[in-house]
């Protein structure tokens, strides 16, 4: 549905595309993520031919955007970053206006605007002038503009900013019955709507490709390979550590909270490379069963999207330890 | 989606097609046009001028006898060779042509990563059941293929075309003595210029008879004629009307027109009733079309009417919107400069009003003034309007927009009639006097449909067009 290959952007000197490339399938629901300025915005707007890229080549249903800018164009529905819209003009008459923009023929233009409206629950305010809406009823204006068109592929840039939490679980859930009839690509910086709504993501940083995986492969590419254990014992800290150390497998232990002894104790235990997390948790169980100390907690490390996130973004600078105690990696 | 592509998969069907259409046409539209203006000017132009331009305008008559052959020969002569080596070459050459663009455009590391034989088939099975590429916004990014660049050439000879002769018509300005042989040369450029003005417009209409696209060659320009093209460019033109019509400005405009031209009304019945005695040089209501209050307002006005109409989208990012919809740029400019020449035809026919209450009180009485001074006013209104969307198209800001564009109408309205002065170097003098409003106004004003200020208005309104295009598509702003 989409390919962009070796794309480069160059704004004067600054190089905010360095060499992106991915592909998205049709059907599929892709997030682009990536912190502020990465190119997120950038990619989208040279993919939907606003910005002409320095090098490469997009596709969209196989038509080089370059080449085909019209009929391509027709191929997708966009809704940019801050929703701009006509402010003057009430939301059906909008509507209206841009199908007819976008080819729908007037035979066929009412029906297509009725049900816009309806799958984006517009329906009490179509009347109303677009100035007065709220905010996230804006938001629908410029979605429910984006499918007027009738695309394949909808392309929607942080469709959920600055919406309230209500409003966020709304637009969700938009997204959600969109992608059983749209090929989606939406870039967003709220990583569970990605875990619930995206087949896919691609991570970008610095204009680069950091990452391009689904969500669980990128789980398992990230994996900790490391346990959280607590145990209540009546040792000193030390010699915990170094009974722990002393499980085949184990390459390094670290205590994460300095307690007093005959407390909880929390220990990051990482696992030798060759070993799985399960098989490790599995050795310290009989350890703590052994020993008789009582085990509290025991976490085989799985990342979250978030900690990947920030990995994937901020490289080595990222923190090695979050306020609450939890590695980062 | 299968509906919306473009309906001319094969090259070599439309070829027969368009070729055999355009030649008819071509011929039935030359003649015409050659016939009517001769009779429309000699009717209207003086004694004064008539000696220099009638000699002309005989030798267009003639000239067009032999001038309707050639239409009817030239693609003749195009469809003897062009046909024969074009579709058995074309699918060959574009599959040449596209993995050799392609590999160009690839970094080094990438294509040895691909297998080149991927690379080289993907695009020819895909794009070959496409339509040709189209609009003029298409030149930005890739490398162009010999084909396009081609095209590309064509139309800027076109453009140079375009321009020389507006240079000629300099030219003649400045040499009143053209001789015989001369005015040869020029009739065969005014039927140029008539045929450069009405093929565009013809090659439309055809596309919308016959339902297809001609192809790429016969459209040099790129003009991207489908009825794609006029449902967005209806689409547009509409809300743009609505927007210049309903809006406040459009009001004050009007307010502002009227109070100066009101203005103008005293002044006249001032002047002939108190100064009677002195002949007036002008019949009293071709004033109304001519005259200082007039440019006054013009200069007030046309820039606040165009000031907002690409600047406020680019600052309100709505422009975002706009290009990213199945519309070109040239589309968008059209619409823009559309509505707002719709909305100074409606504006200045109130003037028309002060033209009826003159003639109730006056002896004799003639429209044919009123009217060709009302034509040029319209023809300097087109001009305005197109170097105001210009302006308002390199820029976020209103005030910017405004400020230039009264600028270049300060200097076109008034400063350029002030440079003319008795001592002034001849050459520079006809330059001037070929760039002033007012010159050509004085024309119209008094009766005289004038080629060459016909040609000064179009062509420059035109060149203006087509820079708020470019202006629109340059990404500076973005």
């Amino acid at each position: 549905m989409l390919s962009v290959e070796n794309l480069f952007k160059f704004y004067g000197d600054f190089l905010a595309l360095d060499d992106v490339s991915f592909h998205v399938g049709k059907g599929e629901v892709v997030g682009l993520l990536g912190p502020n300025g990465a190119g997120k915005s950038t990619s989208m707007k040279t993919i939907v031919g606003y910005l002409p890229q320095t090098k490469g080549r997009i596709r969209v249903d196989g038509l080089d955007i370059s080449r085909y800018p019209i009929e391509s164009r027709r191929r997708i529905g966009y809704l940019p970053e801050h929703t701009p819209l006509y402010t003057d003009m009430r939301v059906r008459e909008y509507l209206t206006y841009r199908a007819q923009l976008k080819g729908i023929g007037w035979r066929s233009r009412k029906s297509r605007v009725d049900y816009v409206i309806g799958a984006t629950g517009l329906e009490d305010r179509e009347r109303q002038s677009i100035e007065t809406l709220s905010k996230g009823y804006k938001q629908r204006v410029g979605i429910a503009d984006a499918l007027v068109g009738d695309p394949g592929l909808l392309i929607l840039d942080e469709p959920t900013i600055g919406l309230d939490p209500n409003q966020i679980r709304e637009v969700r859930s938009l997204l959600e019955s969109l992608a059983e009839r749209h090929t989606i690509l939406l870039s967003t910086h709220i990583l569970p709507e990605v875990e619930r709504v995206c087949d896919r993501v691609v991570v970008i940083a610095k204009g680069k490709i950091a990452a391009d995986d689904t969500i669980d492969g990128l789980r398992a590419r990230y994996r900790e390979n490391a346990v959280r254990i607590a145990l209540r014992a009546d040792e000193t800290t030390d010699a915990l550590k170094t009974a722990i150390q002393a499980v085949n497998g184990v390459s390094s232990v670290e205590p994460l909270f300095a307690e007093s002894e005959g407390t909880r104790q929390v220990f990051w235990v990482e696992a030798a490379s060759d070993l799985s997390d399960d098989v490790l948790a599995e050795r310290l169980v009989s350890l703590s069963i052994d020993r008789g100390w009582p085990l509290s907690e025991l976490t085989p490390q799985r990342p979250t999207l978030e900690q990947i996130f920030v990995r994937l973004t901020m490289g080595e600078l990222g923190p090695a330890v979050t306020d609450d105690g939890e590695r980062v990696a | 989606m299968s509906e919306e592509t473009p309906p001319n998969a094969q090259p070599g069907e439309d070829d027969v097609e368009t070729k055999s259409a355009t030649p008819v046409a071509d011929a039935v539209d030359e003649p015409e046009t050659a016939d009517e203006e001769p009779s429309a000017e000699a009717a209207d132009e003086p004694a004064a001028e008539a000696d220099e331009a009638d000699e002309a305008e005989a030798e267009v008559a003639d000239e067009s006898a032999a001038e309707a052959d050639e239409p009817a020969d030239k693609p003749a002569v195009e469809a003897a060779d062009k046909p024969a080596v074009e579709p058995a070459d074309k699918p060959a050459a574009e599959a040449a042509d596209k993995p050799a663009a392609e590999a160009a455009d690839k970094p080094a590391v990438e294509a040895a990563d691909k297998p080149a034989a991927e690379a080289a088939d993907k695009p020819a099975a895909e794009e070959k059941t496409i339509a040709a590429p189209t609009a003029l916004g298409s030149a930005l990014s890739p490398p162009l293929s010999a084909p396009q660049l081609g095209t590309r050439l064509v139309g800027l000879a076109w453009l140079l075309a375009f321009g020389t002769v507006g240079f000629v018509l300099v030219q003649r300005v400045y040499s009143h003595d053209f001789g015989t042989t001369n005015a040869r040369v020029l009739s065969v450029i005014r039927l140029a210029s008539v045929a450069m003005t009405a093929y565009p417009a013809l090659l439309g209409l055809l596309t919308l008879l016959t339902g297809r696209r001609p192809p790429a060659r016969f459209n040099p320009l790129g003009l991207p004629l489908d009825r794609w093209w006029y449902q967005g460019l209806n689409a547009l033109t509409w809300r743009e009307l609505k927007r210049v019509f309903f809006h406040p400005v459009a009001y004050i405009v009007l307010f502002v027109y009227l109070v100066l031209n009101g203005f103008l009304l005293a002044m006249l019945i001032y002047y002939y009733a108190g100064a009677a005695s002195r002949p007036p040089p002008l019949p009293a209501a071709a004033y109304l079309t001519n005259n200082f209050y007039l440019w006054l307002s013009l200069i007030l006005i046309c820039p606040a009417l165009t000031m907002g109409l690409l600047a406020e989208e680019r600052r309100t990012r709505s422009l975002e919107l706009l290009l990213t919809a199945p519309v070109t740029e040239t589309q968008v400019v059209l619409s823009k400069f559309g509505a707002v020449a719709c909305y100074f035809l409606f504006m200045s026919s109130f003037s028309l009003g002060y033209a009826a209450l003159i003639k109730s009180y006056s002896v004799s009485w003639d429209w044919g003034p009123i009217l060709s001074g009302y034509l040029g006013l319209l023809l300097i209104g087109l001009l305005a309007t197109a170097i105001g969307v210009f302006t308002s198209s390199l820029t976020r800001s209103q005030i910017l927009a405004y400020l230039v564009s009264a600028v270049a109408l300060v200097g076109m309205f008034l400063l350029a009639q002030a440079l003319i002065q008795p001592g002034s170097h001849p050459v520079l003098r006809a330059v001037l006097e070929h760039f002033s409003v007012t010159t050509h106004q004085d024309l119209f004003a008094s009766g005289i449909i004038s080629w060459r200020s016909v040609t000064y208005y179009l062509t420059s309104t035109t060149l203006f067009l087509f820079l708020a295009v470019r202006g629109l598509a340059a990404q500076g702003g973005r």
